[in-house]
Parts: structure tokens; sequence; C-alpha cells
């Protein structure tokens, strides 16, 4: 007797299809939500990426800085130059002057 | 590309040749419903690159694949467990869905044989079918079933022909 007829053929629960839908439907929901992790992730980046590097200051305005805040009348903020509120009236006009001066030539270059 | 409708309609037409074929690997009916969903899992997320001509085998070779892979972990973890006597073997148990006998034929048969064997008595593949998904030649299956056959014969008993 071939033995090959005495194998069962058996029958699988009846879920199987409902259960199938259930984790193809789950996957899909986790590639959706990684799509979308990386979108924000991407959409992050292109705002915040900085704009590149600090601008070097010109060589003009480098020592009008050193020297003004040698006299305590301007400060250096991300490379630009602030005035320092001070009573020396003249003085601080001079520096004014001189920076503006400065940075109408860096602009004009 | 395979789509949703496509992979539900295949699950109807051979979730039961599989769940057989996973059955005799498993020997648990709840662990051969998980390995058939597996593969239909693993289809789902290959649909792109998986053609509907070669479908059909596409899931047998993975039932397959995946079919002995849980024999062998089966296999690794009796024989750790068997060097602690008395510890809890964590496997859940063989149902004999076959005579007992059948079962332990079957298990001493070599992984190529059996294959074979799985392959012609439960699916609906041409004898080229199989040769193709287990790329061996045509005869080689002929062959190769007879040779299983032989061999449960004589571990039943019953003697070669």
């Amino acid at each position: 007797m071939d033995p090959t007829s005495q194998l069962v053929y058996a029958h699988p629960p009846e879920n199987g299809l409902d259960a199938l839908r259930k984790r193809i439907n789950s996957r899909r929901r986790k590639g959706r939500a990684a799509a979308s992790a990386l979108l924000l992730i991407a959409a992050f980046a292109i705002v915040f990426w900085p704009n590149g590097a600090p601008r070097d200051a010109g060589p003009s305005e480098a020592s009008i800085a050193h020297a003004a805040k040698d006299g305590q009348l301007l400060k250096i903020e991300n490379g630009a130059a602030m005035e320092v509120p001070t009573d020396r009236k003249n003085v601080r006009l001079y520096w004014v002057m001189a920076l503006n001066a400065d940075q109408q030539a860096d602009s004009g270059a | 590309m395979l789509d949703q409708n496509l992979i539900e309609k295949l699950h109807g037409r051979l979730e039961r040749p599989l769940f057989n074929i996973a059955l005799r690997w498993t020997w648990n009916e709840a662990e051969a419903q998980e390995l058939v969903q597996e593969a239909f899992v693993r289809l789902w997320n290959a649909r792109w690159r998986v053609r509907s001509d070669t479908v059909e085998a596409y899931i047998y070779r993975i039932v397959l694949n995946l079919g002995q892979k849980h024999a062998r972990r089966r296999e690794s973890w009796w024989k750790i467990s068997n060097l602690l006597p008395g510890a809890d073997r964590g496997m859940s148990p063989e149902e004999t869905v076959d005579s007992a006998r059948l079962r332990d034929a079957i298990k001493s048969l070599p992984v190529d044989l059996r294959n074979v064997l799985l392959l012609c008595e439960f699916s609906d593949l041409k004898q080229r079918e199989i040769a193709e998904l287990l790329d061996i030649a045509p005869g080689t299956v002929a062959s190769r079933r007879h040779l299983a056959v032989k061999r449960l014969k004589e571990a039943l008993g019953d003697g070669p022909d």
C-alpha cells in the first residue's frame, strides 16, 4: 500500500484570511508612519539647516570693531557691530559715523 | 506588482495546500497557520519584485524554507533542553494529524526527499513546476518521490516494493 494514501489532508483554521488582512494592514500602517516620520525629519532639516558659515569681517570693519571694543563703544554680536550706549556723545558719534562709512564701503564692494 | 486583492485571492486558493505542507514541518496546527501567515506577509513585503507568473512557486518556496527553519530551531531547542533534566521544554506539543508512525517516518526523511514528497502530495504543481521551484531536473523529482515513498514504506514496516 502506498503510505502517502495515509496522509490526512487537514483543514486550516477558518480565520486565516482575516488574520492575514490584519497583518497586512498593520504593515501598511507601519509603512505610512515610517514615511511620515522621514518626511517630517526632512522638513525640519530644510527649515532649520544653517544658511552657511558666518560672514568674515572685512579688514576695516575688524579694525573699527577692535578699536571700538577697546573703547567700549561698540560690541560685536554675531559678526555685527552694535553700539554700546555712552554719555561721551562726540566719541560715540565718531564711531557710529566710521561704522556707517565702513558698512557703505562693504555694500558697495 | 502584486496588490492586496491578488494576494488575498492567492491565499484563498493556496492556504490549504500550504497549511498541509507547513503542518508536516511543525506538526502543530497553530504553528502551521502562523507559518503560512508569515509566508504571505513576506510575499506582501516583496510584492514589488515578485512576478505574478512566478508567485505560486515563490510562496511554496517560502513555506518550505520557513518549515525547515522551524524544524531546525525545534530540534536545537530539544537538544539543549535535554541537557537540563526537569526543565520546561517550552515548545508546543505535537499534534497527530497523521498516525504517529507515519509522522515519525516523514520526520526521518532527508530534507530533499521530504520537500519533493510534500509538494507532490499537497500542491497542485506539476512535476516540471516542482523541478523549477527546487532547482532540480524534472526526472529528479520523480526519482526523489519514488525514493521517499520507498523509505516511508520501510519505516512503516511494509517493506520495499
